[in-house]
């Protein structure tokens, strides 16, 4: 549905020539939720103003099913209005000169739609995000909840080829922000929409998406499934930037199969999974709530002798630091299963849910 | 409570500036002679004007003048503003020097270019054009009404563009960006998004000009008087500097400034009535925004072509024509032939005069001064105005925009009788009566502007600060002028250009120790010496060039980092 | 009403050939001197209001200072006598903040003195003529007289205009020009009658004649050959003659002029200087300076061009005392030179 390809953009700065978007390649299906995400100035909303058609890669290609709407070589660059696209902004953008519903009709209106079409349809969108009884107000009495479901109700109004948004999310409290988020879902669901979404927040990009590519300084890092980025990350930017991490410095001493052989401080440790890393160098991945805690003694491969330092009960689980060879790690159990301070325990890494990657 | 107690002063100042040249004008409309000093009271002056046989005859024309100068203007203005602050016009750093430009030519400088330019008997644009297409009558003639508009639209462009461009650079152009991805044209996207966003800003610039019209002279006086083309400042003129009686007929022209004081406060309630229907709207936001241009894709060359087809004839025509008349023995008819006798004569006269040195020392000074207090008071006034919610804000504006509509006769007559009165404010006579005079009117431009930019902030933005616990004086000097800089620097500029510039004022002003550059052209031109006056113009010219160059230099720098 | 306050003067001014007063010169010598020794114990600069190019008044002021090196002259410049007698009337509640000299026209100079703001001096005895000094409260220290403007390039062969006549020329339809002020129409009155006058302005009114802020500018156009032909000023169509334009001028029979009448403030600073000042314009040197500097000279000293150019012409002009005559003739030429030619349909 649609292509990006070797996206690269260049800004000039006063301190000189700053790469923003750096040979940026991926593919979206039809109907996918595709994410792009990273820390903030990473170049995801150059990236995705550059699909938009707001702003002029160098270099690359854009198709969107299948036909060319930028390509620097060949010269075809389609102007935004001529993409078909519905977006909604960080900043929602809600026209304050207008009322709710001119706001949401305005793209049927000047799709050729007569201003009674366009209100009904503008109607529907706005029942869509729950704002049919807002449709008279000004845009300018509403909260920023409001606002941003005006924002997304105008994108939606008509069908359209790609939805993409640029952290329509970040500027709403966090409760609001995870309803929003389910409802979002739900609704690019029912439209069966293809959308690609801007996010620094990768718990949001985890709940809302199909895939996800993370962003680093320009580049796409990697793309895959959330499950594939939180349990089989192939790059330790990944590795840290989703969920939480322990990542143990370690020496690759073979690669078998999918896995790999990792010796470190905490002793030898297997694991079923290696990301990008060759022999040498490279560190162990293991996520705080994938340690297991077992009594002092407890023998076996992939495990470790330690002693409990200190204890945060979080409710339903608590988190340990463990001193382990010297190693401050972080341990999440149950909040049932939790060890008092000063508890000497082993620590079990599960080979299965152990990860090798390149040293960071 | 903090911001009370700042605009109880702010408030005093402005009643100083603004009340008491009104107060001056009421009291001389009412004395026999208009002069303080004359024994008794009458209505006589009321009556001369208002049941005269000669006010009313001349409303037609003023209106014509008015009307059609500040639609044109408005009209080309704003599209100006709009492709240089908004779009990827090609070129916009030099366009943006290219508009201002005509900004430091006395307007009859100017007028007299276009004379030079349009007249049916000697213009140079008349006869290529006759040549060109075998015609053998002119096809111009710039002695008419339409000539004096047109020259006055061109007068005003700049000051339209300079009130206009910030409010356009500031705009959040995701506004913009929201409606284009949605699919609409460029023409809607200006008609149904820009242009009632900034209707705050566009009607302020309209209202501003409209009053303009009503009180400048300059181009009536140069292309509209000699064909008896009589508008209302005609009158002004005549009784001030030609009344039949040998004295000056302030009484009356006091009495006729009352109508144009009664007209701006309409136009200024009217406007204040607008505004708050159509709400004001916070266009800039908080968000990380960074201005783009919007791309025009086919039509980008179109539009370039059209913009220096402009300056071409409205720029730098009429100023290559300043430039050549300076050049030249006598003022002439601009042909090849004059091309041998060009000769610098006048450029030496002017750089030789022993006054020189005086009057670009007091220039600078008068302009610097009058530039930054003008620009500091808008901010403070605006903010104030559109800010916080203490009771007199709105007279507070009303004061910083009244002397717009006094002529600038009267508000001489009534500096001259304030400081010859209140002689322990020694500055009768001096530079420092123009910087008053100066700050007086051209505030009202001033607070346009930053008004215009005032409104488009969120009130988060500052709120944000004070609840970081910034007080009142940070906030404005941490938050709000950083955001407002863009239009606090077109005011700057626009009033240095004007107070280095002014003409008429610095001559009702003029005393021992106040000589500008401007009543140094005056000495050339009134003494029979056009070319020379000319040499002046084109100096002026230059110095603002580079000003406006160096400024642009530094936009440029702020808009990389 | 203002009432008059200033003494009612006499009949003022006639004009015709200049004729000097037959003071003795000893005694006026003896009077200049000892006002020379009091200027010079005064504070100065002695400020004189005068509406001439500084560039111009400069250069009287230098010839005025190689005789009286010790007393200073400051020349301010206003727009025009309007201006000054203004200026006069505001400064005159301030003391100290007077002007010392005021040099304007004959209906400002009464206006002035008519507010009482102007001081009386014996003139005759620091050498003035009756002519040149018909009352004690003002002087006259030189005229400007109205001339027709050509273009000689534009203007050739029976088409030369010899006088006032010429000037209603119908082949002048539309190309003509002239002051927006009808001064020199109004001073017609005086040497033609009241309805000859009026007759001949109705005419050149249907001419439709450009009607220009200043006779500078009337030349300047004439110069540049925005017009043939125009009624103007000697002195004014002087600058552009002397850079080679083709540019002409006719003299009148009779010659209308404007006479500059120069006063000292009641309340001048420096009293002495002033009237030093001023009685120095009134000799054969100054006035020679002044004509020198602003080709403005006068016809009541000998030796002056001026003198030479209105010799054997009649000379008319409405003098200050007949101020209100002459206002109510100026609004009403004012009128039919605006109308144009709109009333002849
Ligand atoms: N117009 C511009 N001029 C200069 N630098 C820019 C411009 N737009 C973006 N950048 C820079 O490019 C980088 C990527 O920006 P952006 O795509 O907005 O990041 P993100 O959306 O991931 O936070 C940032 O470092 C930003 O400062
Ligand atoms: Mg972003």
């Amino acid at each position: 549905m649609l292509e990006a390809a070797s996206l690269t953009k260049t800004y000039v700065t006063a301190q000189g020539p700053w790469r923003a978007v750096d040979d940026v390649s991926f593919r979206i299906e039809a109907g996918e939720f595709f994410t792009l995400l990273g820390p903030s100035g990473c170049g995801k909303t150059t990236t995705l103003r550059s699909i938009a058609g707001l702003e002029t890669p160098d270099e690359g290609r854009i198709a969107i099913g299948g036909q060319a709407v930028f390509d620097a070589r060949a010269g075809v660059n389609l102007p935004a209005n001529r993409r078909d696209l519905g977006m909604v902004f960080q900043s929602y953008a809600v026209w304050p000169h207008m009322s709710v519903l001119r706001n949401v009709a305005f793209p049927l209106e000047v799709h050729g739609a007569s201003r009674r079409e366009a209100a009904e349809g503008a109607r529907r969108a706005l029942d869509l995000v729950g704002l049919g009884h807002l449709a008279e107000r000004s845009a300018t009495l509403l909260s920023g909840g409001q606002q941003q479901r005006v924002a997304l109700a105008r994108a939606i109004v008509r069908p359209v080829r790609l939805l993409l948004f640029d952290e329509p999310l970040s500027n709403l409290d966090a409760e609001l922000r995870i309803q929003m988020r389910v409802e979002l879902r739900d609704l690019q669901r029912r439209l069966s929409a293809t959308s690609v979404y801007v996010t620094h927040d990768q718990e949001e990009a985890m709940a809302l998406s199909d895939r996800i590519a993370v962003m680093r300084a320009g580049r796409i890092v990697e793309v895959g499934t959330p499950d594939q980025l939180y349990l089989r990350p192939r790059h330790p930017f990944t590795a840290r930037f989703i969920g939480q991490a322990e990542l143990v410095p370690a020496d690759l001493l073979r690669r078998d199969g999918g896995g790999a052989l990792l010796r470190t401080r905490l002793g030898d440790i297997a694991c079923e999974w290696a990301g990008d890393v060759a022999p040498g160098p490279a560190s162990l991945l293991v996520r705080p709530e994938h340690i297991e805690l077992h009594p002092p003694g407890t023998d076996g491969p992939n495990t470790a002798h330690g002693r409990v330092l200190s204890v945060a009960f979080l409710g339903k689980l608590a988190d340990h630091e463990v001193d382990v060879a010297g190693l401050r790690m972080r341990v999440q159990t149950m909040s049932t299963a939790r060890r008092a301070p000063g508890t000497e325990v082993t620590l079990r890494f599960p080979p299965e849910r152990c990860v090798a990657l390149a040293p960071e | 409570m903090m911001r009370r107690l700042a605009l109880l002063p702010l408030g005093l100042l402005l009643a100083y500036l603004a009340v008491v040249p009104l107060i001056l004008l009421g009291l001389a409309s009412l004395k026999p002679e208009g002069f303080l000093d004359d024994e008794g009271w009458t209505f006589d002056n009321w009556r001369a004007v208002y049941l005269g046989p000669q006010l009313w005859p001349m409303l037609g024309n003023t209106l014509v003048f008015a009307l059609g100068s500040t639609a044109a203007a408005l009209l080309l203005g704003t599209l100006l503003a709009w492709l240089v602050e908004r779009t990827d016009l090609p070129g916009r750093g030099l366009v943006r020097v290219m508009i201002i430009l005509p900004l430091a030519t006395p307007p009859l400088l100017l007028a007299i270019a276009w004379v030079l330019l349009l007249s049916p008997r000697t213009g140079f644009f008349n006869f290529a054009l006759m040549g060109a297409l075998g015609l053998d009558r002119a096809p111009f003639d710039i002695f008419s009404m339409g000539g004096m508009v047109f020259v006055e639209t061109m007068v005003l462009l700049p000051s339209v563009y300079l009130m206009l461009a910030p409010a356009f650079r500031n705009m959040d152009p995701n506004l913009e960006h929201a409606a284009f991805v949605s699919g609409a044209s460029v023409w809607t996207v200006v008609t149904r998004i820009v242009l009632p966003l900034l209707r705050p800003a566009i009607l302020a610039a309209a209202v501003f000009m409209l009053i303009v019209c009503l009180v400048v002279f300059d181009v009536p006086g140069t292309i509209g008087m000699p064909v008896r083309i009589f508008v209302v400042s005609s009158l002004v003129y005549i009784w001030a500097a030609e009344s039949p009686t040998g004295l000056p007929l302030y009484g009356r022209i006091a009495a006729l400034a009352v109508l144009f004081v009664v007209v701006l406060l309409a136009l200024a309630l009217v406007y204040q009535l607008l505004s708050l229907q159509g709400q004001r709207f916070a266009t800039i936001s908080g968000k990380g925004y960074r201005p783009r241009p919007m791309p025009l894709g086919r039509w980008r060359w179109a539009a370039f072509a059209g913009v220096w087809t402009y300056f071409f004839l409205a720029t730098i025509a009429p100023l290559a024509v300043l430039l050549v008349t300076s050049l030249l023995p006598f003022q002439t008819r601009i042909t090849w032939e004059v091309l041998d006798r060009l000769t610098l004569d006048h450029h030496l006269a002017f750089l030789g005069n022993p006054r020189l040195l005086t009057a670009v020392r007091n220039t600078a000074i008068i302009a610097l001064v009058s530039a930054s207090l003008v620009a500091l008071l808008s901010l403070l006034v605006s903010w104030a105005v559109v800010r916080s919610r203490a009771p007199g804000r709105r007279i507070i504006d009303l004061l910083a925009f009244l002397p717009l509509g006094i002529p600038g006769v009267m508000i001489g007559v009534g500096l001259i009788t304030v400081y010859l009165t209140f002689t322990w404010i020694p500055i009768y006579g001096t530079i420092w009566i123009l910087v008053v005079a100066y700050v007086t009117t051209f505030l009202a431009y001033g607070t346009r502007t930053t008004n215009g930019v005032l409104v488009q902030l969120h009130r988060d933005i500052e709120e944000a600060a004070s609840v970081a616990g910034a007080g009142y004086w940070t906030v404005l000097r941490r938050i709000v002028l950083p955001l407002a800089l863009p239009a606090v620097i077109a005011v700057w500029v626009w009033v240095f250009a004007h107070a280095a510039r002014e003409l008429s004022t610095a001559l009702m002003l003029h005393g021992r120790h106040n000589t500008v550059i401007s009543t140094l052209m005056w000495n050339f031109w009134s003494g029979g010496d056009g070319p020379r006056a000319a040499a002046v113009g084109v100096w002026l010219m230059l110095a603002l060039f580079l000003l406006v160059g160096l400024w642009q230099l530094l936009v440029r720098r702020q808009e990389r980092a | 009403m203002i009432r008059p306050t200033g003494p009612v003067p006499r009949r003022l001014f006639l004009a015709g050939a200049a004729a000097l007063a037959a003071a003795p010169a000893r005694a006026q010598n003896a009077a200049m001197e000892d006002l020379a020794r009091a200027a010079a114990r005064e504070s100065g600069p002695c400020v004189w209001y005068e509406s001439s190019p500084q560039e111009q008044t400069d250069r009287v002021i230098a010839a005025f200072n190689r005789r009286y090196p010790n007393v200073r002259v400051q020349h301010v410049r206003l727009v025009g006598g309007v201006d000054i007698a203004a200026r006069m009337v505001q400064e005159a509640r301030t003391p100290g903040q007077s002007a010392d000299i005021a040099s304007v026209s004959a209906d400002q100079i009464w206006n002035l003195n008519r507010r009482n703001l102007l001081a009386q001096v014996e003139w005759q005895r620091l050498g003035a003529s009756a002519q040149q000094a018909p009352v004690p409260f003002t002087v006259n220290i030189a005229a400007a007289a109205y001339v027709i403007v050509y273009n000689t390039a534009m203007v050739t062969g029976d088409a030369v205009p010899r006088g006032w006549d010429d000037l209603l020329n119908p082949r002048w339809q539309g190309r003509t020009g002239t002051w927006l002020i009808s001064h020199p129409f109004a001073q017609l009155t005086k040497a033609w009658d009241e309805a000859r006058a009026t007759a001949f302005t109705e005419r050149y009114a249907r001419l439709n004649p450009m009607l220009f802020r200043s006779t500078f500018t009337l030349a300047q156009q004439i110069a540049a050959g925005e017009l043939p032909i125009g009624l103007g000023l000697w002195h004014a169509s002087q600058p552009v003659i002397a850079r080679g334009a083709p540019v002409a001028l006719v003299p009148l029979e009779p010659t209308v002029t404007t006479s500059i009448w120069t006063a000292v403030a009641r309340n001048a600073p420096n009293p002495n200087s002033a009237r030093l000042f001023v009685a120095w314009l009134l000799t054969p040197e100054g006035a020679r300076a002044y004509e020198d500097a602003t080709q403005r000279g006068s016809a009541l000293v000998q030796g002056t061009r001026t003198a030479e150019m209105l010799a054997g012409k009649t000379v008319v002009e409405y003098g200050p005392e007949e101020t209100e005559v002459f206002s109510r003739n100026l609004a009403r030429f004012n009128e039919v030179l605006k109308a144009g030619g709109r009333e002849a349909g």
